[in-house]
C-alpha cells in the first residue's frame, strides 16, 4: 500500500482511539464525583474539581504560550 | 521543451485560475502542458487554454458544512478523504505510464507526486488554523505537513515570505525542516490584471463560496443593498443562473459574470465587499485595493483567521456575516484607518522570478 495512504490510515485510527480515551476519561471522573458525591465525601469531589481546574488552566496555557511563541 | 502535468484541487476554482499564470509562462517558453483537473477547475483551464491537453482527473469530495461548524464535518470527511487520495494515486500511476512527463504541478493536491518525475506543490497554507481548544491538533497538522511537503521536491507559496508583507500572516509560515528545506516563496499568483479604468463604481459586492452559505450570504446582502449611497453590482457567482437584475437605480445584480466581466469590475470599484478566501485577497493586492470588507465563510477557519489577521494589521476591516449592517461596516471600511496591503510584488514580476528560479532548473 501507499506510504501516504498508509500514514493517513494510521491517523484516522489514531484519532479515533484518541476520542475513545477522551470519552472513558470524561465517563471515569464523572462516575468518581458521582460516588463520591452520595457517598458524602466532598472533599473527594473538591479534589477532583480542583485538579480538572489545574488540568484545565495547564491546558489552556499551554495553547497559549505555543500561541504567542508561534508554534501555532 | 519539457512536458509538465498541471493538477490543480477542484474546491472553489482558486487553485485553477492561480494556476493560469504559471501555465500561460509554461507555454510561452516553449514547454507543452497536460492539464489534469476535473469539474469547473478543469472546464476553466479548458477554456483559457484550448491548445493543452487536458484528463479527467477526479480529486476528493468537498466537506461543505451547512452550520458554522465546519471543523467536525471535516473531521469526519477524513475516511473519504483518505479513499480518494489513494485512487487519485492509482490514477496518477496510469497518467504517468501512457505519457512522458518532465515535472509534476500539483496545486494542493496531496496524492499527486511521483518518485520518478520531479514533484512541486503549490498550497498558502503551510499550517493550518483551529481555535486554541484544539492546539494538539493544530501541532499534529503541523507534522503532517511537513511529512507530506517531504514528497515534493519544491513547495510553492503564492505569499511573500513571512514578515510585515505576508498576505497569509501564520498560515504560510513554514513549522518543520522537511517544509523550511523546500518552501519557495513565489509572491502572488493571480489571473486578475491591473486594467487602466477609472474607479467610477462605488461597491462591487462578490458573493461566492461553497453552498449553502453562498446562498445565505446573497439574502443577508440583498435585503442590505438598498441602504448604501453609490453605485454598486452584485456577482452572485451562481452558474446555473442567468438571471440579471436591476436592483434599483443604482444597483445592478448579475447572477453570473465571466472572468474578463469580473475584471473589469474589480478594477472600477472603489471598495470590494467579499469572502475573506485567498484567492479574492491576491487579486485585491493585484489590484492594489485600499478599501475592501471582508466577510468569512461561517465555520472556515482560514477565512476566519485571515479576517482576524487583517484586522489585527489593520489593513482591511472585517465582520461576521451573522452580525452584518452592511452600510455601517462599509463606512468603517473606508476609514483612513485601513490602510490596505502593503505594496507587493504583482504576478508578473513573481511569475518570471518562479519560473526561473525554480521550474526552469526542471525542464531546461
Amino acid at each position: 500500500m501507499d506510504d501516504l495512504v498508509l500514514v493517513g490510515a494510521a491517523g484516522i485510527i489514531g484519532l479515533l482511539f484518541a476520542a475513545i480515551f477522551l470519552l472513558y476519561g470524561i465517563y471515569s471522573i464523572a462516575t468518581l464525583i458521582y460516588s463520591s458525591a452520595i457517598s458524602g465525601q466532598y472533599s473527594m469531589v473538591l479534589i477532583i474539581l480542583g485538579a480538572l481546574l489545574a488540568v484545565g488552566f495547564l491546558y489552556t496555557a499551554a495553547g497559549v504560550w505555543l500561541q504567542k511563541t508561534g508554534h501555532i | 521543451m519539457g512536458h509538465i502535468l498541471v493538477s490543480p484541487l477542484n474546491w472553489g476554482l482558486g487553485h485553477a485560475t492561480r494556476d493560469i499564470p504559471i501555465i500561460q509562462k509554461l507555454l510561452d517558453q516553449h514547454h507543452e502542458v497536460t492539464i489534469a483537473a476535473c469539474g469547473n477547475a478543469r472546464a476553466v483551464l479548458e477554456k483559457e487554454f484550448p491548445e493543452c491537453n487536458s484528463i479527467g482527473f477526479p480529486d476528493y469530495p468537498v466537506p461543505y458544512s451547512t452550520s458554522r461548524f465546519f471543523l467536525p464535518k471535516f473531521v469526519a470527511f477524513f475516511p473519504l478523504m483518505l479513499k480518494a487520495i489513494s485512487d487519485e494515486r492509482k490514477t496518477l500511476n496510469s497518467i504517468l505510464a501512457k505519457n512522458k512527463y518532465d515535472l509534476i504541478i500539483s496545486d494542493n493536491r496531496l496524492g499527486v507526486y511521483s518518485s520518478k518525475v520531479p514533484s512541486v506543490f503549490i498550497t498558502h497554507q503551510l499550517h493550518y488554523h483551529l481555535p486554541l481548544g484544539f492546539w494538539p491538533v493544530e501541532l499534529l497538522a503541523v507534522a503532517m505537513n511537513g511529512f507530506l511537503h517531504g514528497k515534493y521536491l519544491n513547495v510553492i507559496v503564492p505569499d511573500n515570505p513571512p514578515g510585515p508583507t505576508a498576505l497569509a500572516g501564520k498560515l504560510s509560515r513554514p513549522g518543520t525542516e522537511e517544509t523550511k528545506k523546500r518552501v519557495y516563496f513565489s509572491g502572488i499568483l493571480t489571473s486578475t490584471h491591473q486594467r487602466d479604468t477609472r474607479e467610477d463604481l462605488d461597491y462591487l459586492v462578490m458573493i461566492s463560496g461553497p453552498e449553502p452559505q453562498r446562498t445565505r450570504l446573497e439574502k443577508i446582502l440583498l435585503k442590505q443593498i438598498g441602504d448604501l449611497d453609490g453605485t454598486s453590482v452584485v456577482l452572485l457567482g451562481s452558474p446555473g443562473n442567468h438571471d440579471n437584475q436591476q436592483q434599483s437605480e443604482k444597483c445592478r445584480v448579475i447572477a453570473y459574470a465571466s472572468t474578463e466581466e469580473k475584471e473589469v469590475l474589480m478594477n472600477r470599484a472603489k471598495c470590494i465587499i467579499c469572502r475573506s478566501g485567498y484567492t479574492s485577497i491576491m487579486e485585491i493586492a493585484e489590484l492594489s485595493k485600499h478599501h475592501a470588507l471582508f466577510i468569512p465563510t461561517p465555520g472556515q477557519t482560514e477565512q476566519e483567521y485571515l479576517s482576524w489577521y487583517y484586522e489585527q494589521k489593520g489593513w482591511f476591516h472585517s465582520q461576521s456575516q451573522y452580525h452584518l449592517h452592511l452600510a455601517e461596516d462599509i463606512r468603517l471600511a473606508c476609514q483612513p484607518r485601513y490602510t490596505g496591503f502593503p505594496e507587493v510584488a504583482r504576478t508578473r514580476e513573481n511569475i518570471d522570478r518562479l519560473y526561473n528560479q525554480v521550474l526552469a532548473g526542471y525542464l531546461e
